[in-house]
C-alpha cells in the first residue's frame, strides 16, 4: 500500500488527473441542479484533456518548434505535440458539448420554469 | 474516381447539411426533398461503392496525400462498406417516412431538424470509415452531438431524456478519450492498423488492460449496453419517430465490430487469434442489428 503512493507521489500530475476526474464524476452525478451536473460533466472532460497533455509533457524539454539553423534534432529535447493537438480538437469538441447542452437547459428552464431535476421530474408526473 | 468515393459518399450529406440553413432561408418547403434527394445520392454513392470494394478490393483513403503514421485514413473494407450501404439505405426510408409519408411535420423546426438529420449521417458514415481511434472519437461526438439534438426535437417531455441522454453520451465519449490517451501512451499509435500489430505483444501492460477498459466502458455506455443503458428506453420513446431508426443505427455497434474486427482480420487474415476479436468488443452479430432494428423500428413506427 505505501508503495502504490509513494509511487503516485512521484507522478502528482496523474494524482491531480484522478482527483478532477472522480470530483467531476461526483458533482455529474450526486448534484440535483441541471447547471451544477454540466459544471461536473465539464470537469470530467477537463481532466481527460489534462491527462492528454500531461502524457506529452518531458522534464527540461521545450516547445515542439524547431528553430532555423538548430543542431541535429533530438526527441528529448521537445515536448510531445501529438497529444497537444489532440487535445486542441477534444477542447473544440468539449465547447461544442457545452454549447448543446446549455441550450438544453435553457429551454428546459423555459418549459418547465425550474433548473432542479426532482422539481422537474414532479412536473413530468 | 471509384478511389475518391468513401469521400464523396461522407462529403454529400455533410455539405448539403452545411447549406440546409441558407436553402431554408430562401424556402423552407425544398429543405425535407433536399435532404431525401442527398441521402439517396449517398445511398447510390455507397453502393457504388461497395461495388467497387467488391469488384478491386478495400480502398484506403489518405486525406490530402498524408500517408497513415502522418496523415488521417480512411478504410473502406467490405464491411464498412456493407454497413455504409446499409446505413444509408436505412436514411433514405427514414427521410422518406418522414417526408413524403409525412410521419412528422415539424414546422418552423423543419430547418434544423434536417439539417441534424443530414449531420448525424454524415458522422455515422464517418465513424464506419475512419481508420484510427482519435478520428472514431471526433466523428462519435459529433454523431452524440447531433443525436442528443434531435431527441430534444419534439420538445416536452423529450428536453429532460436528451439532457440525460447528454449526460451520459458525453460521460462515455470522455472515457472514450480516456481510453484512446492511455493506448497512445502505452503503444505511440493511433492508427488502428498499427495499434492491431502492435498490442498483442502489450497485453501484459497495465496501461493497455486501463484503455481497453474504459473504451469499453465509455462505448457500452453509447451503444446501451444492459446496466448502463438508463438514457435509452426515455430518449428512444420521446425522440421524434422517424428518426429514432437513426439513432439505432448508432455506430459503435457497427464500429465496434467493424473497427476493431475488420482492422485486425484484413490486416491480419492468418492469425485468427487476435487479442483484440476475443474481447467484448467483437460481436459480429451486432453488425446485422441496426439494420434489423431500424427496419423493425419503422415498421412499429408506421
Amino acid at each position: 500500500m505505501s508503495e502504490f503512493f509513494g509511487a503516485a507521489l512521484t507522478r502528482p500530475n496523474l494524482v491531480a488527473f484522478v482527483v478532477l476526474l472522480l470530483w467531476g464524476l461526483y458533482i455529474a452525478l450526486a448534484h440535483h441542479n441541471l447547471v451544477k451536473k454540466l459544471i461536473g460533466l465539464y470537469l470530467v472532460q477537463t481532466s481527460v484533456i489534462f491527462f492528454l497533455v500531461t502524457t506529452g509533457a518531458k522534464n527540461g524539454a521545450t516547445v515542439p518548434v524547431i528553430l532555423e539553423g538548430a543542431a541535429p534534432v533530438t526527441a528529448d529535447a521537445y515536448v510531445n505535440p501529438l497529444p497537444q493537438v489532440l487535445t486542441l480538437t477534444a477542447v473544440v469538441v468539449q465547447i461544442a458539448t457545452l454549447g448543446v447542452s446549455l441550450g438544453l437547459v435553457s429551454r428546459i428552464y423555459r418549459r418547465f420554469g425550474s433548473l432542479d431535476e426532482d422539481r422537474i421530474l414532479d412536473k413530468l408526473g | 474516381m471509384s478511389e475518391h468515393l468513401p469521400a464523396l459518399v461522407f462529403l454529400v450529406p455533410l455539405t448539403t447539411a452545411i447549406c440546409m440553413p441558407l436553402v431554408g432561408h430562401l424556402r423552407k418547403s425544398v429543405c425535407g426533398p433536399l435532404a431525401f434527394v442527398a441521402v439517396a445520392l449517398m445511398a447510390v454513392l455507397s453502393v457504388a461503392s461497395l461495388w467497387s470494394i467488391v469488384s478491386g478490393g478495400e480502398v484506403r483513403y489518405s486525406f490530402g496525400g498524408w500517408v497513415p503514421p502522418i496523415g488521417i485514413e480512411w478504410l473502406a473494407d467490405s464491411l464498412a462498406g456493407v454497413m455504409i450501404a446499409a446505413l444509408s439505405g436505412l436514411a433514405v426510408v427514414c427521410l422518406l417516412y418522414g417526408t413524403a409519408v409525412g410521419g412528422d411535420t415539424h414546422g418552423k423546426r423543419a430547418v434544423p431538424y434536417y439539417t441534424i438529420v443530414l449531420l448525424l449521417v454524415a458522422g455515422l458514415s464517418g465513424v464506419v470509415y475512419a481508420g484510427d481511434l482519435f478520428n472514431i472519437f471526433v466523428f462519435l461526438e459529433v454523431v452524440s452531438l447531433s443525436a442528443y439534438a434531435l431527441v430534444a426535437v419534439p420538445g416536452g417531455r423529450a428536453l429532460v431524456s436528451a439532457f440525460r441522454y447528454l449526460l451520459m453520451g458525453t460521460l462515455g465519449t470522455a472515457f472514450y478519450l480516456l481510453g484512446v490517451g492511455y493506448f497512445y501512451a502505452a503503444t505511440g499509435a493511433l492508427n488502428i492498423a498499427d495499434l492491431a500489430q502492435r498490442v498483442p505483444d502489450l497485453l501484459g501492460s497495465k496501461a493497455v488492460m486501463a484503455g481497453l477498459i474504459f473504451m469499453f466502458v465509455g462505448l457500452a455506455i453509447k451503444i446501451a449496453l444492459m446496466p448502463l443503458h438508463g438514457w435509452l428506453p426515455d430518449a428512444y420513446s420521446h425522440g421524434p419517430t422517424a428518426a429514432v431508426p437513426l439513432l439505432l443505427a448508432w455506430s459503435p455497434r457497427s464500429r465496434c465490430s467493424s473497427g476493431f474486427a475488420s482492422s485486425s482480420g484484413s490486416l491480419a487474415p492468418g492469425r485468427r487469434n487476435r487479442p483484440l476479436e476475443s474481447s467484448p468488443w467483437y460481436r459480429p452479430w451486432e453488425s446485422s442489428r441496426p439494420l434489423a432494428g431500424g427496419v423493425s423500428r419503422c415498421a412499429s413506427g408506421t
